[in-house]
């Protein structure tokens, strides 16, 4: 798949891996929620607005993280590896839960 | 997948990913309302990545070679990355442009064509032989893909299918008279080509026969100074039509590089001739400089 600037504190790939098709995407996609959901939380809204269109302009780009560290008071990396390893539990639940009996 | 309910499953992240959405809507309504607009919500985030780095745009390691855009404080040499690069431009470029889209005058237009030779290392200029557009800044609209050659249909195109086929050739024809006889220059043609407004030439109808060759394929330098992004393409088209408020056309790939529609499906755009005899500049974006044999602009 093609990064995102968070991807590295991510790990998604170890929970799509499981499944495949339209399923990845769906965990893709909520995950990319969750997370930008947590970085808009923490980030001062006087910079939602560059840090949105910056992240329209080039999602990919790394200078994005720098970005969000230098203008948020917490640990944002360690924020978002949080947040992403409680949804891939949730996520992982959910894949263990539709095992056929 | 072996030993899941995959229909079970589907149905639950399903809902996950719902929740998850209704969650960062009713949180960040702004942020939902603001990535949309600009077309790359959530869910399209990969795809946008994927789109910039399969066109050759902000890929590799982009070191900046123009010493007049360096001034941070890392060294002689700035390391920008890409989205420091763009700004740089947008700034340079709106020093050396009127506040409205206007016709330029000699005099600017020759300041751009140094700028140009400076940061990109290619010779671009509004008047090249002897020939001259009406414009040289103005604004372009979104075409949708040529029809390559008899029989081609989008779904043989590799990118950008949402943007459809006209229904008719371009003004200069198919690109080749079969699938068979396709090359890799004509695919990358179709892909980076614009329209220009040939037929509104004052000399086209005498002079038609000389300027329908000289225009055929010409390549031209393309910059959006909103966006800071420029990008090489060929004439392929003729058009729009005066009546739009339009001056170019731009492919699906040329407008997606350079983020060139507002809300009005329309942008400002600069649009020079490329000098390139030999052929040394490719299609596509450009975040490089050609003279210093392609080093790039800026580092991601």
């Amino acid at each position: 798949m093609n990064k995102i600037f968070y991807d590295h504190l991510v790990g998604i790939d170890e929970i799509t891996a499981l499944v495949d098709g339209d399923l990845v995407d769906l965990m893709d996609n909520t995950m990319h929620h969750h997370i930008l959901d947590e970085i808009l939380t923490h980030l001062p809204v006087e910079h939602h607005k560059a840090f949105l269109e910056r992240l329209a302009h080039a999602p990919h780009d790394p200078g994005l993280l720098i970005f969000i560290q230098e203008v948020t008071v917490i640990d944002i990396e360690k924020a978002i590896t949080k947040r992403a390893n409680a949804v891939k539990k949730e996520l992982l639940k959910t894949i263990r839960n539709s095992r056929k009996k | 997948m072996a030993g899941f309910n995959k229909k079970l499953l589907k149905n639950k992240l399903a809902q996950q990913y719902y929740l998850a959405h209704q969650r960062f809507v009713q949180r960040h309504p702004h942020a939902h309302v603001f990535l949309k607009d600009r077309g790359v919500p959530p869910e399209k985030l990969r795809e946008k990545a994927r789109r910039l780095l399969s066109t050759g745009a902000l890929t590799g390691a982009l070191l900046l070679s123009a010493p007049q855009l360096a001034h941070n404080t890392r060294g002689s040499v700035a390391v920008l990355s890409p989205y420091e690069l763009s700004q740089e431009l947008k700034e340079k470029l709106s020093a050396l442009l009127p506040a409205t889209v206007e016709a330029l005058t000699k005099n600017q237009e020759k300041e751009l064509s140094k700028f140009f030779r400076s940061v990109f290392g290619i010779d671009a200029q509004a008047e090249l032989d002897g020939n001259r557009l009406n414009h040289s800044y103005g604004y372009i609209g979104a075409e949708q893909h040529l029809p390559r050659y008899p029989g081609d249909t989008i779904s043989q195109h590799d990118a950008i299918q949402e943007s459809g086929i006209t229904p008719g050739r371009g003004a200069w024809g198919y690109f080749a008279p079969s699938k068979n006889e396709m090359k890799e220059d004509l695919v990358e043609k179709e892909k980076y080509y614009v329209a220009v407004q040939t037929m509104y030439l004052a000399d086209w109808n005498t002079r038609m026969l000389q300027l329908r060759d000289w225009y055929k394929y010409r390549k031209v330098l393309v910059v959006n100074p909103k966006s800071g992004k420029a990008v090489v393409a060929v004439i392929a088209d003729a058009g729009p039509a005066i009546w739009t408020g339009k001056q170019f056309g731009g492919s699906p790939e040329v407008m997606d590089y350079l983020e060139s529609k507002d809300g009005r499906q329309k942008g400002p755009v600069v649009l020079f001739f490329v000098n390139d005899p030999d052929n040394k500049v490719s299609l596509g974006p450009l975040e490089y400089n050609v003279e210093r044999g392609g080093a790039p602009l800026a580092q991601k």
